[in-house]
């Protein structure tokens, strides 16, 4: 009979938790608050698109110092943007974009008039092809449906896009940590309670 | 990217632990994974293993406390696959670690720059008890023990167990990745019944065998590694399926 090198070894290894188990009692993600909160890029103006690209990559480059993912600093640093709008710090105003003028026909009517021409339309040109215009951007990130609401609500306000208050609000923020004036820093946050059964 | 450290580690010398990482460290760089060797072994035959002059490299991670840990970090020549070797002179840094009573986590801190540059760091430790050892797998997300199958070594298991049951006590918050029965020979009566123990005694925490191989001693007097050598071994199917659990669960 062959004696047994272990010594009390099963007890030991209940105490120690191991990989298999470790992903075994792992619950499942299913991304309920994803489902909750889908996605929602907005689409950048053309002038824009090089400020986009910036944010974007300032995005990565915090992302990557923070070990995190790019949603979470883009939703930390519009909250930050949000908050210093609706304190009062931060205005945001709207103004007529001259290149972005239209001429309208209003009519008028006169007393002095004499009898006008209706000209016949000219041959139709064929439309210039449009070789050099601008791939559409979009942008957009898991902040969550709220922020996207308090984004549309601004950019309703003001008469402007939701692309373009997104880009505005970014770069505030970007601009604010730039200056140092606006740190981030990593923070528990409870994602789930438990019950624990006290008395006293 | 946030490294996952892995440590492997066994007090009994003589299990496979040194082949085990550096094959385990060279499997993971070829799956396009950036991986670091960290041979806290005062014995440094990890440098050796992979060709390389062993350096007091660990030596001066631990007592240099300021120094950057990249200036001794070296190339192995393979892809993603880098090195930071040690030599007898890691035995005088654990001696003043534990003269100068520093804490359980003083590797971990140094490793932190490391935590995002690279996918798995993986320690090669020293068959020994306190020290540098207790330290490694103090900053080890994942221990795998490396376990020959005969009678002594299984003895040693069962003090590395109770060590790492003393570290989970003292705030470890690791896992046991598995045990790896090493040396595995079919046609030995000790080599069957040690496996038959192990299986019986720790259920699935017992990884699959890597069996006996004459190649795997030769890989280190070519200073290649088992894959190198050749692809279709048997031992190279059977650390490919071992690092395949290690990404599996990790």
């Amino acid at each position: 009979m062959t004696r047994t090198p272990f010594i009390a070894p099963t007890d030991t290894l209940s105490l120690i938790p191991t990989a298999a188990q470790a992903k075994l009692s792992k619950p499942k993600n299913r991304r309920a608050w994803e489902k909750r909160n889908p996605l929602r890029s907005h689409r950048i103006p053309t002038a824009l698109h090089p400020t986009a690209k910036e944010i974007r990559l300032a995005l990565a480059g915090l992302a990557e110092q923070y070990m995190t993912t790019h949603a979470n600093i883009a939703a930390a640093l519009m909250h930050f943007s949000l908050s210093e709008l609706r304190s009062g710090k931060l205005h945001l105003t709207a103004q007529p974009n001259p290149n972005g003028l239209k001429m309208k026909i209003v009519w008028s009517c006169v007393d002095e008039h004499w009898p006008q021409e209706i000209p016949l339309p000219k041959k139709k040109k064929p439309a210039p092809l449009m070789l050099n215009k601008a791939k559409g951007l979009y942008l957009g990130y898991r902040w969550g449906h709220e922020v996207d609401v308090q984004i549309s609500a601004e950019a309703e306000a003001r008469g402007v896009t939701c692309g373009e208050t997104l880009v505005r609000l970014m770069q505030y923020a970007l601009d604010a940590y730039r200056s140092g004036r606006l740190r981030l820093k990593e923070a528990s946050v409870v994602v789930k309670q438990q019950v624990n059964a006290t008395w006293s | 990217m946030k490294a996952k450290i892995i440590v492997v580690a066994n007090q009994k010398g003589g299990t496979g632990k040194t082949t085990t990482a550096v094959t385990l460290a060279g499997l993971l760089s070829l799956t396009n994974r950036s991986v670091i060797l960290i041979d806290c072994d005062p014995q440094g035959q990890s440098a050796v293993a992979l060709c390389l002059p062993q350096e007091a490299g660990v030596f001066n991670v631990l007592i240099n406390q300021h120094a950057d840990i990249h200036q001794y970090i070296r190339m192995t020549g393979r892809k993603g696959f880098d090195l930071l070797p040690g030599d007898r002179t890691t035995a005088t840094a654990q001696a003043v670690l534990n003269a100068e009573n520093r804490p359980l986590d003083v590797i971990e801190a140094r490793l932190d720059p490391l935590r995002s540059e690279y996918h798995y760091i993986i320690l090669d430790t020293a068959p020994s008890v306190g020290g540098i050892q207790e330290r490694a797998v103090y900053a080890a997300d994942y221990a795998l023990i490396p376990t020959s199958t005969e009678f002594m070594s299984s003895n040693g298991l069962s003090q590395m167990l109770e060590s790492l049951r003393q570290l989970v006590q003292r705030g470890w918050l690791g896992k046991l990745l598995g045990i790896l029965p090493t040396f595995f020979d079919d046609v030995s009566n000790e080599s069957k019944n040690t496996m038959q123990e192990l299986k019986d005694q720790f259920g699935d925490v017992v990884l699959d065998p890597i069996h006996r191989a004459t190649l795997l001693r030769e890989c280190c007097a070519e200073g290649k590694l088992v894959y190198e050598m050749d692809p279709q071994h048997r031992a190279t199917r059977e650390y490919t399926a071992l690092m395949n659990y290690i990404i599996k669960h990790t």
